[in-house]
């Protein structure tokens, strides 16, 4: 499988039973659930950082209401890291 | 007895559907499952033609399609002095007539008839009763369970992903459109009003292997 963008990102989704699931780009099982959206994002924001993966945010559509990039700017800082 | 007119026939989906703004929450998952399980959507908004008459594409695109999906959701008028929609049901009368009055390969043709709650549509079009319909209850899910299902039940389709899995990949497809066509200057409003052919298109690059 070829890897894609969206499989170094969390995503965020509202789901069918009114609960929000976060999962890992590219899995087919979400890491974890919560009730109110602000926990998923609040963890889902935590783990991206960590992992220096983007952070997205799904409406129920898929489409993205916002989109952060941790990833990227890691990996920018981490060449400019190697420059010095 | 007509003749084929090609290969693509057996693989190409008539996509029967609103096209305003309101619907494109389950136009994009209906038109990544037809794309993600190897069928070619065919729209009226394929090509913009001015001289083209829109019901001759419209017969046009039915007669060169093996399966087609009618989304009957979207006919009844939501405020006061509002016209119903007749487009959708009368789409779905001329593919009806199509396979009931033609002889060869054009019998062979398949629909899916969806609408948000099951037997809605009987209270302006009775006489579907007694077809199957299935109801997506206007979720994006729904849309994508229900077309998957009758992919797999009427088509054949086997070792077909679950509808979850999919709605999964077309999260993940979302996210990478909208991230690169974000890096090559397509504004929000860029995204929400792109042709669908050039969306077909994205979807097809993602899911054959391109970022």
């Amino acid at each position: 499988m070829i890897e894609k963008k969206s499989h170094h990102s969390y995503h965020v989704s509202p789901d069918s039973k009114g609960g929000w699931t976060v999962r890992k780009g590219g899995s087919h099982r979400a890491s974890k659930r919560f009730e109110e959206k602000k926990d998923a994002v609040d963890w889902a924001l935590r783990v991206s950082r960590n992992q220096r993966f983007d952070f997205v945010l799904h409406r129920k559509d898929g489409t993205v209401e916002s989109y952060s990039v941790y990833g990227e700017r890691s990996r920018f800082q981490r060449d400019q890291d190697a420059t010095k | 007895m007509p003749t084929r007119p090609h290969e693509e026939f057996e693989r190409n989906v008539f996509i029967n559907c609103p096209f305003d703004r309101g619907y494109h929450s389950l136009l994009r998952p209906l038109l990544f499952t037809v794309v993600y399980l190897d069928f070619n959507p065919k729209l009226a908004l394929e090509r913009s033609d001015s001289g083209e008459l829109r019901i001759s594409k419209i017969c046009g695109l039915i007669k060169i399609s093996k399966y087609s999906i009618h989304d009957l959701s979207r006919i009844r008028s939501s405020e006061p002095n509002e016209f119903y929609r007749l487009n959708m049901p009368f789409e779905l009368g001329v593919e009806y007539g199509c396979r009931q009055f033609s002889t060869g390969y054009l019998r062979e043709k398949r629909c899916l008839i969806l609408e948000k709650d099951r037997f809605n549509y009987m209270k302006a079009l009775s006489d579907l009763s007694g077809v199957d319909i299935k109801s997506h209850e206007d979720e994006p899910l729904g849309v994508v369970r229900e077309v998957r299902n009758w992919f797999v039940e009427t088509v054949g389709l086997r070792r077909v992903k679950s509808p979850q899995i999919i709605f999964y990949e077309f999260t993940d497809f979302m996210s990478d459109f909208y991230s690169k066509r974000n890096v090559e200057g397509f504004s929000d409003e860029d995204l929400s009003s792109m042709p669908v052919p050039e969306f077909v298109g994205f979807i097809r690059d993602w899911i054959g292997g391109q970022p």
